[in-house]
């Protein structure tokens, strides 16, 4: 009654080849693109070299000879992403233990949903707002001509890398198995203690991979930054001074770079370190996390 | 004894805050935009043309729209089948082989990559060597780029959420995977994936940075035309505010914008939850 | 001639052996019953027939399998072998379709498009399954929609929509009431007629009430084989004596 189907052989390998095919080229193109930027930013390293450039304090790429030192930019980066981490991480964790172990039910089911829309606030829009609200307040709060520092940028970016923070805490949290909650239960220990004492130490790798995966956000977000932190080329010398993070100036000055130029090719350079970096974090994490995954909740 | 309940009862509101306080932000926020911006949202705003002296500083924003939109279709349409073939080849076709692996890493690893840096490459790519200049086209790439990993995460999720009862039901009929993709797989996910196609569409309509170098123009007509620059939303809200054209229209526009992601995200939600309940069935 | 011939076959996860030495041959047109405790192989040698148990990473196999005199290792097109070896499952898994596309699920796969040869396909498959009668007005409803017994009547039915030679059954009963057991059992002892029926059991009284050749497996080997009612009334091996009188497993 059913003939066997003689051409379907060939087509399930064509058909698997196609999708093999499409998964390999695009995530190939992530390798394109470092190299591409590697390509475009290689006089930089024969002639400057990694040390000098990340390490130079001095960003002057328009004059004869320029001088291309990134350092007070990727000083500004990690600070003003480091400080954000400062910011949000108290009050990420403290919402994650919030919605896994205290929370209403229709609480935290009214609290996900935000999460989630926070999320989707564009970071202009976060930006616009640190500006327009917060730079405003300081200057008039602290008498300053301008309210622009690296803490209002760290601040407002506290505020867009919480979610995130939260989420992944909360899974986290939520992963550890049941018995441990039981035993602590069992010992007639408060609840805020079971979370001190036991839960917390248990999901401490998750929640340290929250954190590194919000500090890689953090030092790549580019809008809030550029306009809270200042953008001077100075080295910033404390918090509340002005910085310009390396986002804030490859969006800054490529459209005035000239294609081929020592500052077009800076730029690049500074666009691989960025990317390098928050690679290297993302695959740290990852990697540790892996390596660790066998201790702590297989019960 | 008295210690710990003190202890208890403090860190007790310190974690109420710290739930409250995400309520707190995300209203604080809304009903600010709408406090200053509500009033100079009206139907000649959304329809009309950036006018006055400067420019923008009256009329309307329709030509941001327009190019939003333009922007956010081609981005759609430049990354759904890379984006969708890759997180069946994940789920379906390699799973647990060392390719999908790997190509499970790079995916991973390119959703971290900086939305500037993206949009550097494309510049480079396709503003200088291909000259195509500031563009529509440019700015599209940019963004079907920054949002391929994401739908490739968000679908492989989808998709591997199906029962893999079906799977090894199909299998043992003799059926090609495509077949089992194909009718049964892809069409019980179909509301996962649009919640995660739709976030990622939210995700470039609001995103400056890559289009900012690649296509964003202070003023234009935003028709369509592929090699032309277009006006964005977010490149508007940031040129309002910067070059100090004028903080009622900058509120204004930053309203329309939050309002058109909200709404995509709640539509969003409702297809995540609807998605859940299929699969619990 | 065996429908199904075992020879010298080994399957390893991993390290771990976990059949070892399988010689066994099935009959076309009856059934065999496979018992035994758990863990000891009877699913991995199930699932090594129809070559789905390949599909867990770290499996090992030597030796040889035929189904109709052709090696199913060597076979190059393992969907050729899964049309002609029908798989059920212990948990009912019905497909999200509705009654009528769950049956026609394979043969629309292997090219039927012709309306009225589905519509006899349909009727002729919920018949052989005893199901006709009770869906025939609702065949286009949702296959979830059916109870567990009906559930899992209908996975044979979509089973023998491919005309299979051989039919698998892994514990096919377990979860389901008496009432349900004993319509599928029924089935069973029909279909026979055209098919190799190889059936795993935990259940012994099952084994004794339909199957017409047992084997006793433990601990990955063949114990003991042989004609059900003699298997169960005086077994030559120590241990399948063991075994039936419920010393262990």
């Amino acid at each position: 009654m059913i003939s066997v189907n003689p051409g379907s052989e060939l087509k399930e390998k064509v058909t698997s080849s196609i999708f093999i095919g499409a998964a390999t080229i695009s995530s190939l193109l992530l390798l394109a693109m470092l190299l591409f930027l590697l390509r475009e930013s290689w006089p930089i390293w024969s002639q400057v070299g990694i040390t000098g450039f990340l390490g130079g304090a001095v960003w002057r790429p328009v004059i004869t000879p320029p001088q291309v030192g990134i350092m007070p930019m990727l000083v500004s980066t990690l600070w003003v992403a480091g400080g954000a981490l400062l910011i949000a991480a108290p009050m990420g964790f403290g919402c994650a233990i919030f919605l896994a172990e205290f929370a209403p039910v229709p609480l935290a089911a009214l609290l996900r949903p935000v999460l989630n829309m926070l999320t989707g606030i564009p970071s202009v829009v976060y930006g616009f707002l640190g500006a327009a609200v917060l730079v405003k307040f300081f200057e008039v709060k602290f008498d300053l001509g301008s309210g622009e520092s690296l803490f209002a940028a760290s601040l407002i970016l506290a505020v867009m890398v919480l979610p995130f923070i939260v989420v992944n805490s909360e899974t986290a949290l939520r992963s550890i198995a049941p018995e441990y909650r039981y035993a602590g239960i069992a010992l007639g220990v408060s609840r805020q203690y079971l979370v001190l004492g036991i839960l917390l130490p248990l999901a401490r790798k998750g929640m340290l991979g929250a954190l590194a995966l919000a500090f890689g956000r953090a030092m790549g977000e580019t809008m809030a930054v550029l306009m809270l932190a200042g953008n001077t080329l100075k080295l910033p010398v404390s918090w509340f001074a002005k910085g310009e993070p390396l986002p804030a100036l490859i969006a800054l000055e490529l459209g005035s770079a000239t294609p081929g130029s020592t500052h077009y090719q800076a730029l690049f350079a500074a666009g691989l370190v960025l990317v390098l970096m928050v690679i290297a974090i993302n695959l740290g994490i990852n990697l540790l996390l892996h390596r660790l995954q066998k201790g702590v909740n297989s019960v | 004894m008295k210690q710990r309940a003190v202890t208890d009862g403090l860190l007790m509101g310190f974690f109420w805050l710290a739930g409250l306080f995400i309520l707190v932000v995300l209203l604080a926020i809304i009903a600010y935009l709408i406090w200053r911006g509500g009033p100079f949202v009206d139907s000649a705003f959304i329809m009309g043309s950036p006018a006055g002296l400067p420019l923008g500083s009256e009329g309307g924003i329709f030509p941001a729209i327009k190019g939003t939109l333009w922007l956010v279709l081609l981005a759609l349409v430049l990354s759904i089948l890379p984006g969708l073939l890759t997180a069946a080849y994940l789920s379906e076709y390699g799973r647990g082989g060392r390719l999908a692996d790997i190509i499970n890493l790079l995916v991973q690893s390119m959703a971290g990559v900086p939305s500037i840096v993206t949009g550097l490459f494309v510049y480079a790519l396709a503003v200088v060597s291909l000259g195509w200049g500031i563009s529509l086209l440019a700015g599209g790439l940019a963004l079907a780029i920054m949002i391929f990993p994401v739908i490739v995460v968000s679908t492989r999720e989808a998709l591997l959420a199906v029962d893999e009862n079906y799977r090894l039901a199909a299998d043992s009929l003799g059926v090609s995977r495509f077949y089992t993709l194909y009718r049964i797989i892809l069409p019980r996910a179909a509301a996962g994936i649009m919640a995660g196609v739709l976030l990622a569409l939210g995700y470039a309509a609001g995103a400056t940075a890559p289009i900012m170098v690649t296509a964003a123009a202070i003023i234009a007509s935003s028709s369509g035309a592929l090699l032309e620059p277009v006006m964005a939303l977010p490149y508007h809200l940031y040129i309002l505010f910067n070059e100090h054209i004028s903080m009622n229209q900058a509120y204004a526009t930053a309203l329309v914008l939050v309002i058109l992601l909200l709404l995509i995200n709640i539509l969003a939600l409702s297809l995540h939850s609807l998605q859940e309940r299929i699969n619990s069935r | 001639m065996n429908a199904v011939e075992i020879i010298n076959f080994n399957t390893y996860y991993g390290n771990k052996a976990v059949l070892q030495n399988i010689n066994l041959g099935f009959k076309s047109d009856s059934i065999t019953a496979i018992v035994g405790p758990s863990g000891c192989g009877k699913t991995t040698l199930l699932r090594s027939i129809n070559r789905t148990a390949e599909m867990e990473r770290g499996f090992k196999s030597q030796g040889d399998i035929r189904v109709l005199g052709k090696s199913v290792q060597e076979v190059k097109n393992v969907s050729a072998i899964r049309r002609q070896v029908g798989m059920v499952y212990q948990t009912p898994v019905v497909l999200p379709l509705s009654i009528k596309e769950n049956v026609l699920f394979g043969p629309r796969y292997y090219g039927v498009k012709n309306r009225l040869e589905m519509e006899s396909i349909v009727e002729n498959c919920l018949r052989q399954v005893a199901l006709w009668n009770e869906v025939k007005d609702r065949l286009k409803r949702p296959a979830a929609q059916l109870s567990g017994g009906q559930k899992q009547r209908l996975a044979i039915a979509r089973a023998l929509a491919v005309e299979p030679q051989v039919l698998l059954l892994d514990e096919p009963c377990s979860s389901l009431d008496p009432a349900a057991t004993g319509l599928i059992e029924e089935l069973l002892t029909q279909l026979t007629k055209d098919l190799c029926i190889i059936i795993v059991t935990h259940n012994l009284f099952q084994a004794r009430r339909i199957a017409d050749e047992t084997v006793f497996m433990l601990e990955g080997e063949v114990v003991e084989k042989g004609f059900t009612n003699i298997l169960f009334t005086s077994p030559a091996n120590e241990k399948t004596r063991g075994f039936i009188s419920g010393l262990f497993g």
